[in-house]
């Protein structure tokens, strides 16, 4: 007796083989997606810090304190394109050099799963 | 003789190779969003390290203006000191800048990625010694989905590298080289 057709383990195996490679064929497809995304945003935050931080360097000395700039936002555009993101300026005089200020610019924005994930960090120093 | 069939049907025939062509046409599709893909990702990260190249050249130039020498009209002039010039002006889908010293003139054009207009904002509008580069979407048929997000805004402050000169004295004292 001859077998004809193929049998159902045959056909199972090739079913999974096929459900694994379109499985793994999508997810580095959303993958690079997501990265692509994440660069954008990266670039955003990057370009937002700096515009800060150059606005901060064009303060008079006396005008650069915790206080002052705790008022200071993302701009609409940045927003927008990092939604829930924030900004935050921290001015410290530190202990070694009484007569700088250190000026860090800090955009943090929440990745796709609304994790606090990613963020970009300037540092700069102020003399009067 | 052998009466038993072996072989294939005709039936059978056709559709393995009805199917391998479908699974073909699939996978040259794929392929091709493939590369196009590629293509496009490379593109825009050229864009993009000009846009930035940009950026640093504005600023850099900025900077080490004094405040007096920035000009607008015609795009902007920064007035470095006396026998060096540099103009920013948009055209057509770029930007070119356009130094000019006692030796020549030397120009630069940086292409904006496709889609977009640049504007240049002299002082003022943001405060009285900053200027701005701009670049919005003008053609949103024209953009590539994975372009830059927009729009990109480039502050510089004038004068930064001014901040610590002495006021003119001719009676100074030489600096030693």
């Amino acid at each position: 007796m001859t077998r004809r057709g193929v049998t159902l383990l045959e056909v199972a195996v090739a079913g999974a083989v096929l459900a694994a490679m379109t499985v793994i064929c999508l997810q580095m497809l959303t993958a690079s997606a997501g990265g692509r995304r994440a660069l954008g945003q990266r670039q955003t935050a990057l370009r937002e810090a700096t515009n800060v931080m150059e606005r901060l360097a064009a303060r008079p000395f006396g005008d650069l304190t915790p206080r002052q700039v705790a008022g200071l936002k993302l701009s609409e555009a940045a927003l927008k394109q990092l939604p829930g993101g924030t900004l935050e300026i921290d001015v410290l005089r530190p202990d070694g050099d009484p007569e700088a200020k250190r000026v860090t610019v800090r955009v943090k924005w929440p990745d796709a799963s609304g994790e606090p994930a990613a963020s970009v960090q300037l540092v700069g120093w102020r003399y009067p | 003789m052998n009466l038993r069939r072996t072989g294939m049907t005709l039936i059978e025939v056709s559709t393995a190779v009805t199917l391998s062509a479908a699974l073909m046409a699939v996978a040259v599709s794929l392929l091709h969003g493939l590369f196009k893909a590629e293509r496009s990702t490379r593109a825009s990260i050229r864009e993009n390290g000009v846009v930035n190249s940009l950026a640093d050249q504005f600023r850099r130039d900025a900077h080490a203006t004094p405040v007096a020498g920035v000009s607008a009209g015609d795009g902007l002039q920064f007035a470095l000191d006396a026998d060096r010039t540099v103009s920013y002006r948009v055209e057509a889908g770029e930007v070119v800048r356009t130094e000019s010293t006692g030796g020549g003139v030397r120009q630069q054009s940086f292409p904006l990625p496709p889609g977009t207009v640049a504007t240049i904002e002299g002082p003022g509008a943001t405060g009285p010694a900053n200027v701005r580069l701009v670049i919005v979407a003008a053609d949103e048929a024209k953009r590539r989905p994975a372009g830059p997000p927009l729009p990109i805004v480039v502050e510089a402050v004038c004068g930064r590298d001014h901040r610590f000169d002495l006021p003119d004295d001719p009676a100074g004292e030489e600096i030693d080289e």
